[in-house]
């Protein structure tokens, strides 16, 4: 009984692969035929259903651009750079567009802790960092473990446990990631009015311009209080954000 | 050494004696009055046979002021100087003289030519008439209108060591006063007396309009003293702890009568109110092309001479565009030559919401020309801005729903990369941690595995194995108790006596049972190697039973 269960779990997971696939490739048929929108939207449908990847936040990006959705485009590719932060195509497209951009505000992380922590994830996602520290850890207590009936062996006791405290600062920087991770997203809509307070007769600090980039850093009802690289700070309908992180 | 010193000495004072001397006597001064003090000096060169010797002067009171003394070396040569020093009071008016003097200097006699010294009841020279301090002050207008500054010029003259000079506080009720910079410091000649000047200079803007005085400038200052009888209520300002006998003076301007002026009514039209003085406008924009979503700015500068202090915010609105100001920055600038001059900046920063041509318009201002006597009106347009459909809009409109033809844009990804899941699930993050956890747990059994398992297990063994040992002779209960030995207290099978009393001590076995195993294994040794003469057999069999027993026991 059990055999048969495994053996239909075992068909199952292909299955759903293949499904993911094709929609993937439908997705990119309607790129190719010009169909932007259907393509972004056959796009999203593949991240709804729990398929998070980099390269379809990518996709994403590249067709609200065509359909000139700069903060849409912006905010698909800040996803994408955190799911493949070494991808050279996001990094260009996002830059690409940034030159286009009436506000010029940079996309990276600010200095402090959350720096060193972004620098550190800017090369890895999460799962690549998550799966590199078992892989340190294992490392680590194998050599613990020869140490243990090599006695003689020493250098590899030493080598263990630097492997060990290797996997276990990543672990923290990691989780830190995880959890304060900087929700990054872009302006919609043109000469966005970025208010004071989240109510609409909050005085109006500045504007922005579709796709400048943001940092989302509290919700109150329908504003989003927003972060510039440049230091700026103030309050957004959240209509006027786009963000898929 | 020392007939060398002596030669050395006298061929000196050979040389002064050789040299040609001089004798002279002069004053300081030839005129003067009964209050004037004059100094005499006869000055003396060269080796002279005596103190040169005065004459009565009857009128003059002598007094000696000292005795200088001074030596050089000129051409190899000693040259000394000697000088006296007297001070003469006359004691009447007239024309005193002091006779030719005769001293023999370097064994010649050298007379002196006589000195008159004309003594007046009063001089009048141009020094005895101006006073050593003086203020003087003048104004740059005396009519001016309400709100127009006047500037205030106060030079203070002195020709003698003015110490601690301060201005006494004034109250200016009627004004509002600036200074204007750094007092200036420079030479002056008047009435052929050259004066130290001080020269300050104030603006000074009347509030109200009618005739007012100025407030008198006072200083107050320390001042040497030219008077022989010293005034008591000076004393009470005078600098106790100088050696010099200073006075505290109030040095006081004269009052100044200024008419102000009130404004004449402003026309109808008249935007600014009591904005007094001569302005300029400028403006600036930073571009006059734009699409609509970005912004220009707009910069309106008035300045010129007079205060701006006060001056309300400028509206400014257009029905096609979002106006936002800034704060206007009003700034004050003191020019020495031309009094308060100000600046007002104002920022509009514009964002057109309307495509085509935005005109700006202009902006009036008004202000009261006292230069003139009228309210003048300056007019300033600020030009159109060209402004253009958004770049988005622009694209929407050429591209449509077709894909552009944007070569530097990246192209969408494909393959296999796409169907990998990156995030990083609550599945796989459990599944994560299970791994680590489990290869923890590995470590760790193995750990106690290797501190604890290995060792117990043998030893839990040894009595086990001992009891089921075949013991029927002397070599057998050797093996055997040294296997027991071996599991339990990890010594080696071929272990001495003394090498397994040393473990047994290691392991804190009790003296008393240690000493009872060495005498057992003492026992053994024996009967292994002297059969013949050894105790019975059972009997040894049986303690080194009762040993082990007794061991098993003690670990318990």
């Amino acid at each position: 009984m059990i055999k048969v269960i495994i053996g239909i779990l075992m068909l199952a997971l292909p299955l759903q692969a293949q499904d993911i696939s094709s929609q993937i490739q439908t997705a990119n048929q309607q790129f190719d035929a010009g169909n932007f929108q259907q393509a972004a939207d056959a796009y999203l449908a593949v991240l709804d259903e729990g398929h998070i990847n980099g390269h379809i936040f990518y996709n994403l990006g590249v067709a609200y651009y065509h359909m000139q959705r700069l903060g849409e485009a912006m905010a698909a590719f800040l996803a994408a750079r955190h799911y493949i932060p070494r991808d050279a195509d996001v990094a260009f497209n996002i830059n690409y567009i940034q030159e286009q951009l009436p506000d010029k505000l940079a996309a990276g992380a600010k200095d402090g802790f959350m720096n060193l922590v972004n620098s550190f994830s800017s090369y890895f996602n999460t799962k690549e960092t998550s799966i590199f520290t078992l892989i340190l850890l294992a490392i680590g207590l194998i050599l613990l473990t020869i140490f243990m009936f090599r006695r003689q062996l020493i250098f590899l006791f030493k080598l263990g446990i630097l492997l060990i405290i290797l996997a276990i600062i990543i672990a923290i920087l990691n989780h830190t990631k995880i959890e304060f991770a900087r929700r990054w997203g872009a302006i919609k809509n043109a000469a966005t009015a970025i208010h004071s307070g989240a109510n609409p007769n909050s005085i109006v600090l500045f504007q922005l311009n579709a796709g400048a980039p943001l940092v989302i850093a509290k919700r109150a009802n329908d504003y989003l209080k927003i972060e510039l690289s440049d230091g700026r700070q103030g309050w957004v309908q959240s209509d006027n954000v786009a963000s898929f992180l | 050494m020392a007939s060398k010193a002596i030669s050395i000495f006298l061929t000196v004072i050979c040389s002064a004696s050789v040299y040609a001397g001089s004798f002279s006597a002069y004053v300081d001064k030839t005129e003067g009055t009964l209050a004037d003090q004059f100094i005499l000096t006869l000055q003396v060169e060269g080796k002279a046979d005596s103190k040169p010797q005065l004459p009565d002067l009857d009128n003059f009171t002598v007094s000696s002021s000292g005795t200088s003394h001074s030596t050089s070396w000129i051409n190899g040569e000693i040259s000394s100087k000697v000088s006296y020093r007297y001070t003469l009071t006359p004691r009447r008016i007239g024309k005193l003289q002091i006779p030719s003097l005769s001293l023999v200097v370097d064994g010649k006699r050298i007379d002196t030519l006589p000195i008159t010294i004309n003594v007046q009841k009063e001089l009048n020279s141009p020094r005895s008439s101006s006073p050593a301090v003086f203020l003087e002050r003048t104004f740059s207008n005396d009519e001016v209108y309400v709100g127009q500054q006047v500037i205030e010029t106060i030079k203070i003259h002195y020709r003698v060591d003015m110490r601690d000079a301060q201005q006494e506080a004034r109250q200016m009720t009627d004004f509002i006063e600036f200074d204007l910079g750094k007092e200036r410091r420079y030479r002056k000649t008047v009435n052929g007396i050259t004066y130290q000047v001080i020269e300050i200079k104030n603006s000074l803007i009347p509030l109200k309009a009618h005739d007012t005085h100025v407030p008198r400038y006072v200083l107050q200052a320390l001042i040497p003293s030219t008077s022989r009888h010293r005034n008591p209520f000076d004393d009470m300002w005078g600098d106790f702890f100088s050696s010099t006998h200073s006075v505290r003076k109030r040095l006081i301007s004269k009052e100044f009568n200024l008419r102000v002026l009130p404004l004449p009514p402003p026309p109808a039209d008249s935007i600014d109110l009591a904005i007094v003085g001569e302005f300029n406008l400028k403006a600036r924009i930073d571009k006059r092309q734009l699409n609509i979503g970005e912004s220009a700015t707009l910069t309106l500068e008035i300045s010129g001479v007079g205060n701006l202090q006060g001056m309300q915010p400028i509206d400014f609105e257009l029905t096609a565009a979002k106006v936002y100001s800034d704060k206007p920055q009003i700034k004050l600038q003191k020019n020495w030559d031309t009094g308060l001059n100000s600046s007002a900046v104002f920022t509009f920063s514009i964002l057109p919401n309307q495509e085509g041509d935005l005109n700006l318009g202009q902006h009036k201002f008004s202000f009261f020309n006292p230069k003139t006597g009228k309210h003048e009106t300056v007019t300033l347009a600020f030009g159109t801005l060209q402004v253009d459909a958004s770049k988005q809009e622009e694209q929407r409109v050429v591209v449509g729903n077709k894909k552009p033809s944007v070569s530097t844009l990246m192209d969408i990804h494909r393959g296999a990369a796409l169907t990998v899941n990156h995030s990083l699930t609550p599945e796989l993050r459990y599944r994560l941690w299970a791994i680590a956890s489990l290869l923890l747990l590995i470590y760790a059994s193995l750990y106690l595995y290797q501190r604890f398992g290995k060792r117990k297990r043998p030893r839990i063994n040894a009595y086990r194995e001992f009891k089921h040992a075949c013991i029927d002779d002397i070599a057998s209960l050797d093996k055997s108790i040294r296997s027991y030995l071996c599991n339990k207290y990890d010594v080696q099978m071929s272990a001495t006596r003394q090498e397994i009393n040393s473990s047994l001590r290691a392991h804190g076995l009790q003296i008393k049972l240690q000493e009872r195993v060495d005498r057992f294994l003492r026992q053994l040794e024996f009967a292994l190697f002297a059969s013949q003469h050894a105790q019975n057999l059972t009997e040894i069999i049986a303690e080194g039973k009762a040993i082990v027993a007794t061991l098993e026991r003690s670990e318990q």
